[in-house]
């Protein structure tokens, strides 16, 4: 009888077991990355559908506002901040309370005390010179030379429609050369702003100003419009304190007035009347134009384990004969992560 | 008495072996030479598919990254070879070029916009071998007005 008669060797045996471990190994393994790559997949999906129903969620808690012309932290819309529902966080943010690094005039800053929010060594006239070097800013990165991170978040946003009472003229040139594609329309648009400056007249009803504009209207509308650019509701109180004491507008009394304004928006919803109740000045300020009861631009967060996604949205402002028309609400940006 | 076959095979027997021989080698070698034709086939036009999906995804990417300040109504992108430059890239100003996989040659790019207003996204075409493709992509912004909420 020969050898391989006898069946095999232990080491023949072994051989042949650890080539077959190995194949199966290898079959269990890729079965298991498929299948994982598959569960991601599907995790994923699942993970940015559920910030999709969020995000409808909030949207229509925005739009059934019962009080279209405040928007308060009393709003069913605003219960959403903080609030964590189907595993998703959720962030509000009043965008267009904050101050536009754009549209804000020099002398606002330099009059008041919000010449302290610019790094060392940097002012508003330097900010101004860029703009007018680069372009409207539109990011944290273009404005990194000239506040800190943390002050940029708490203070800035450049989104927000402009007032044209109260928007600084070299930023109108270039948001109105921007909007029509033509430097000199930018420039037109400045020398009739300066003449109302000139003649002190105040631009009080959205029909003014599309008198204002006359044929460009279609195109600088509703970019720059005669609304109250923030809210009073959302603003950050230094900056409400600041901009209420610059000398410019002669208000008396305008730290107890800010602490009025701070007392009442933790108390209630504001109306427009209560601003000017609490101010004492009506359409004929400039002031006026800049505190409002409605916000403009909202970002809405919204983030899970698997994804995270930031919604910009607008709000038309009303539009002469439609004023009363219902508020519409338009998506601007939508970012995923 | 020995039998025919102890005798060994006729001639016709031995042609006749040789040519069925010599049919089954033929069509085996028809049959493996188009087998290998064809898996060569797939493979390319997996490549080609491979391919055509990066493109795909790498053109949705850049164009969801794209965010064009709600003011900005004027827009152009450049794209030449297998290079796309988007400014606004996520905000920023400066141009970011987007390479495409090689062997994609971009044919024809264009913006998408209604009525003359503000773009909201692209339409590239391009050619991976001889077929041509095209991929729309929307940007992560709109123009103000346009996507209702």
């Amino acid at each position: 009888m020969n050898r391989t008669d006898d069946g095999f060797s232990s080491i023949e045996f072994l051989i042949a077991l650890v080539f077959l471990s190995v194949l199966a190994a290898a079959a269990g393994y890729t079965i298991k990355t498929a299948g994982l790559a598959a569960g991601r997949r599907t995790a994923a999906a699942d993970a940015r559908a559920q910030i999709e129903k969020v995000l409808d969620a909030a949207a229509e808690d925005l739009k059934a506002d019962p009080t279209p012309l405040s928007d308060s932290r009393f709003d069913a819309f605003w219960q959403w901040n903080g609030m964590t529902e189907n595993g998703c966080s959720v962030k509000l943010r009043s965008l267009s309370s904050s101050l536009n690094p754009n549209f804000l005039r020099t002398g606002v800053y330099e009059k008041t005390g919000l010449r302290n929010l610019f790094l060392p060594g940097k002012n508003a006239q330097q900010l101004l010179q860029y703009r007018e070097d680069n372009g409207l800013l539109f990011t944290f990165s273009d404005c990194k030379d000239f506040f800190s991170e943390e002050t940029y978040g708490t203070y800035f946003s450049p989104y927000g429609w402009a007032n044209i009472n109260i928007i600084d003229e070299f930023a109108v040139r270039r948001l109105v050369a921007d909007l029509t594609g033509s430097d000199s329309d930018g420039e037109m648009f400045r020398q009739k702003m300066r003449t109302l400056l000139a003649d002190k007249q105040i631009l009080q009803t959205e029909d003014e100003f599309k008198m204002f504009c006359g044929i460009s209207y279609d195109k600088i509308y509703p970019y720059i419009n005669t609304e109250p650019a923030m809210n009073v509701q959302f603003v950050e109180p230094d900056v409400l304190r600041s901009i209420l004491s610059d000398a410019d507008y002669n208000l008396s009394g305008a730290v107890q007035k800010t602490k009025q304004l701070l007392a009442l928006r933790e108390s209630r919803e504001l109306t427009e009347d209560d601003i000017v109740n609490v101010l004492g000045i009506n359409r004929t300020n400039r002031l006026y134009y800049f505190f409002g009861t409605i916000t403009w631009f909202w970002q809405i967060e919204v983030q899970n384990d698997a994804a995270a996604c930031t919604e910009i949205i607008c709000r038309m402002p009303p539009s002469g004969m439609n004023s009363q028309a219902p508020a519409e609400w338009y998506v601007v940006e939508k970012k995923w992560k | 008495m020995r039998s025919d076959s102890e005798n060994g095979f006729t001639f016709i027997e031995v042609l006749v072996s040789l040519l069925i021989i010599s049919l089954v080698g033929m069509v085996l070698y028809a049959s493996f030479s188009a087998g290998f034709r064809g898996i060569e086939k797939s493979k390319a036009e997996m490549r080609t598919a491979v391919r055509r999906l990066q493109t795909d995804s790498i053109i949705r990417s850049a164009a969801g990254s794209v965010r064009i300040p709600y003011w900005i109504t004027e827009y152009e992108i450049t794209a030449a070879g297998e290079t796309l430059e988007f400014p606004w890239y996520d905000g920023e100003k400066e141009i970011k070029t987007v390479r495409l996989p090689s062997g994609v040659v971009i044919d024809k790019s264009e913006l998408v916009r209604k009525d003359g207003e503000a773009p909201f996204g692209i339409r590239i075409t391009y050619k991976i071998g001889k077929r041509e493709y095209t991929t729309s992509a929307a940007f992560g912004s709109f123009p103000a007005g346009k996507v209702k909420l």
